[in-house]
């Protein structure tokens, strides 16, 4: 990014033209290698079920992620509120209202797993035992970001449009200094629409390189079960 | 008194469900609201990215 950016500020349109086709065409294929993944993903949640036998932890961790994000939007009205009266009005406002709402209600949809953890493939089941609970709860942090990819993806995609149309209308109507604060928002921008395209890419890796952890542990949970009529599966 | 405790204690649930309907419906409604904005955003965002080059050819 910072090589971006100073090839912006060398002042070589030909150089910022390529850049710009090159990450049109990251974009491009980020999108399409994307797209299989997040297929892959769907089937990946569905083949690694876990169980616990009350949910309650979840209902709690729940409500107070509820109460954190509204006052980490309430917070961020304020502050937006703030800036306003010492900067001015401009074309900023709309865009971080927009992100404000977009990165709460994005919080909340999240929360909403924690409500329904049936959604990441956790089963409540009474007979589970306390080590398979643990693994559950330790393996939902896997597990939910995985659900909410999808999200997840889309959200960054948003706040990249919503920054590159922050910095070039920024760049459009400021002088001197300005300019290059535009230039940076709109860098900023594209750094969230490549993370979002290759999101789905990354935490399905992650995924595959730290979940087994947990399935060596219910592996080793399973043996006593072995052999034993009703318990095993 | 134990009345006013159970009174008090279905006034919370009923505040914790709201927050679980809530949640559910933020999870439904910005699923089906970015699923529309996304390709939207991709295109826009490509368009603008040319547009400024444009304008930085021009200045």
């Amino acid at each position: 990014m910072e090589e971006l950016l100073f090839d912006l500020l060398s002042g070589d349109p030909l150089q910022v033209l390529i850049i710009t086709v090159i990450l049109t065409l990251m974009l491009l294929i980020g999108l399409n290698i994307s797209g299989k993944f997040k297929t892959a993903i769907e089937d990946l949640i569905e083949a690694n079920p876990t169980t616990i036998s009350n949910p309650v932890i979840f209902q709690v961790l729940g409500i107070l992620l509820f109460l954190g994000i509204t006052a980490f939007f309430v917070a961020s009205l304020g502050s937006l509120g703030q800036k306003i009266e010492y900067v001015g009005f401009g074309f900023y406002v709309l865009t971080d209202l927009v992100s404000a709402v977009l990165l709460a209600a994005f919080g909340y949809a999240y929360t909403s797993l924690f409500f329904d953890p049936e959604k990441a493939n956790l089963k409540v089941d009474s007979s589970s035992s306390t080590a398979e609970d643990l693994i559950a709860v330790l393996s939902f942090s896997l597990k939910a970001p995985l659900v909410m990819v999808k999200l997840i993806s889309n959200v960054f995609v948003l706040l990249g449009a919503l920054s590159i149309l922050n910095g070039v209308f920024t760049y459009i109507f400021a002088e001197g200094f300005e300019m290059l604060a535009g230039i940076g928002v709109m860098g900023l921008g594209v750094a969230y629409l490549l993370a979002g395209v290759f999101v789905p890419f990354i935490l399905y890796l992650v995924f595959l390189f730290l979940y087994p952890v947990y399935n060596f542990w219910l592996a080793i949970l399973h043996i006593p079960k072995i052999g034993k009529p009703g318990k095993q599966e | 008194m134990e009345n006013i405790l159970n009174k008090a204690n279905s006034y919370i649930d009923k505040l914790f469900d709201l927050m679980d309907k809530a949640c559910s419906y933020c999870f439904d409604k910005l699923s089906m609201a970015l699923n529309h904005a996304y390709s939207w955003a991709i295109v826009v965002s490509i368009g603008l990215l040319l547009v400024f080059n444009l304008i930085y050819i021009l200045r």
